[in-house]
């Protein structure tokens, strides 16, 4: 199955918040979504610009908590950042005209939950859930080549 | 099996020895630095040293030069340009003040102290403490802000200031090799600004380079080999070209993070996890080095060091903070957060062996640095909770709760 039918089917929920955003706001953002556990930011132009995982969020909130930090990890700390300063500028994402088969071990190799599907303006046009997947290949093994 | 030499052996033996004292350490709440320490003194001259296949010797060099190259990419790295601007004047002034106020305060001492008994001049040897003076322990001031859950502007403007001190530093140190190797005071200028300068475009085109190759790896488990591969190729670029090797794999962190526009994790998490294996390199052989006679013969200028670096330390920083309009308790209190010294301090003294010019002082710079390392390793952290209880942020003691 191409991953434009699998988003038809199945559209997964991406959240996305604005580059200027703060970290309480992204945090306040995955909370509203128990199930979400990757937030993207996007730009105005809807461009993806990046991507915060809930355990990259969850370190910056809790760092005063931490024993050990590294530099980078103080800095941080001291000087808090928008979501544009704290996102990861490398993310891992699909595109429409790829076999879903392709994409899942993505989810497995950097720890995903929630993958975003782009154009090839890098423009969002969807998204994949893992827990959808997970779901639904219980339910019929095959339906990924489906 | 033939391929395993003694050195390998040796290296095995030295990290293995480290981890062991450190895994006691820990479990009785002692300095794992200190542990390290006392693993590598093992291998001295003094005691295993002296059997014939226990060595620390050639295959060292290389390894701290690295190690240190590792170490200058992370703290390049740890700040971006917007970081570095947001972070205030109050922290800027005060990293600068503290820095420079070691410097100085170290090299007036050893200048006005120091006897012209040595292979270089006092000018010169003091200019090397003076350099290895400004860095700080960042781990030692976190351990005590957490412990006692210490909150408030002195508490971060501490964090900040430990932050990047130690890019000061890397910059300070890099100048001073530059003046102390050169021939002459007008050349060394001109080598200065051929060295620094050279080896800020080395590192940044090859940060440019790291960022453009970083984009295309999508394995996560070949990013550690890209990054690692960039940093050795900056150092023995730097190596041929004669440029400042530290200061070149610091541009090149810098530069990566700055190019490739993101909060850096994928770039150096994976070269983070090294830090500790670098310290316990860098500890364990700094105990190797440890020489008692020497140790011994210049119990003076530990004491000048310990003393002097102190001074310069409180007197800078409250100058600083001061020349930046910081409030009453971060200009009195936040120069004693500052004392802790270990393993960039102990990695810079290390590398002066590869240099033809310390060979004969070398030992002597290792085990002064060594033995104030460790003073620092104590006193350190007790300054800094004085500091933070005189400035009235330190919260309930880990631990203590209820009590």
């Amino acid at each position: 199955m191409k991953v434009s039918e699998w988003i038809v089917r199945f559209p997964g929920h991406i959240v996305t918040i604005h580059p200027e955003s703060s970290l309480e706001q992204a945090v306040d953002q995955l909370l509203a979504k128990p199930c979400v556990q990757d937030i993207y930011v996007v730009s105005n132009e809807d461009m993806v610009l990046g991507h915060l995982s809930h355990k990259r969020l969850t370190c910056l909130l809790l760092a005063e908590h931490r024993p050990i930090h590294t530099r980078r990890q103080i800095m941080e700390r001291v000087v808090f950042g928008s979501a544009e300063e704290l996102m990861e500028g490398e993310f891992v994402f699909a595109r429409p005209d790829e076999e879903l088969d392709d994409v899942l071990c993505r989810f497995v190799d950097h720890d995903l939950q929630d993958m975003v599907v782009l154009d090839e303006q890098g423009g969002l046009v969807g998204g994949i859930n893992l827990n959808t997947v997970l779901r639904e290949m219980r339910k019929r093994p095959n339906v990924i080549f489906d | 099996m033939d391929a395993i030499s003694p050195s390998t052996l040796n290296l095995g033996l030295l990290l293995l020895s480290g981890l062991i004292f450190g895994y006691i350490a820990s479990l009785y709440n002692l300095p794992r630095v200190a542990a390290y320490v006392i693993a590598g003194m093992i291998f001295s001259p003094g005691l295993l040293g002296r059997l014939e296949w226990i060595e620390i010797g050639d295959w060292a060099a290389p390894l701290t030069t690295i190690a240190l190259g590792i170490i200058a990419y992370l703290i390049g790295g740890s700040i971006t340009l917007k970081q570095l601007r947001r972070s205030g004047r109050v922290i800027f002034s005060s990293a600068i003040g503290e820095s420079l106020g070691a410097v100085f305060c170290v090299f007036a001492a050893f200048v006005l102290i120091l006897p012209d008994t040595y292979t270089l001049s006092a000018v010169q040897l003091a200019l090397v403490f003076a350099a290895i003076s400004a860095t700080t322990a960042p781990a030692g001031t976190i351990a005590i802000l957490h412990q006692y859950r210490a909150r408030g502007p002195v508490s971060n403007t501490l964090l900040g200031v430990v932050a990047f001190d130690d890019a000061i530093g890397i910059v300070l140190f890099s100048l001073m090799m530059v003046v102390v190797v050169g021939e002459s005071l007008v050349l060394s200028l001109g080598t200065a600004f051929l060295e620094i300068g050279g080896a800020l475009v080395l590192g940044i085109l090859v940060g440019h380079l790291l960022c453009q190759f970083g984009k295309r790896v999508h394995q996560k488990g070949l990013l550690l080999p890209v990054v690692l591969s960039h940093i050795l190729l900056t150092l023995g670029l730097a190596e041929i070209l004669g440029f400042s090797p530290l200061l070149a794999t610091m541009a090149l962190g810098f530069s990566s993070r700055y190019f490739s526009r993101s909060a850096g994790g994928r770039m150096f998490i994976q070269v983070e996890y090294f830090e500790e294996l670098v310290f316990l390199i860098f500890f364990t052989l700094a105990g190797a080095h440890f020489e008692i006679s020497v140790f011994v013969g210049h119990l003076d200028l530990v004491f000048l060091y310990f003393c002097a670096r102190i001074i310069g330390k409180v007197g800078g920083a409250a100058l600083g903070a001061a020349a930046a309009g910081a409030s009453q308790p971060i200009v009195h209190w936040l120069g004693l957060g500052l004392i802790p010294q270990a393993g960039v301090a102990v990695g810079l003294a290390l590398t002066l062996g590869n240099e033809p010019v310390f060979k004969d002082v070398s030992t002597m710079i290792v085990n002064v640095i060594l033995a104030t390392t460790l003073l620092y390793e104590v006193f350190g952290p007790l300054a800094a909770k004085f500091a933070l209880s005189r400035a009235n942020e330190l919260g309930v003691e880990r631990g203590k709760e209820g009590r």
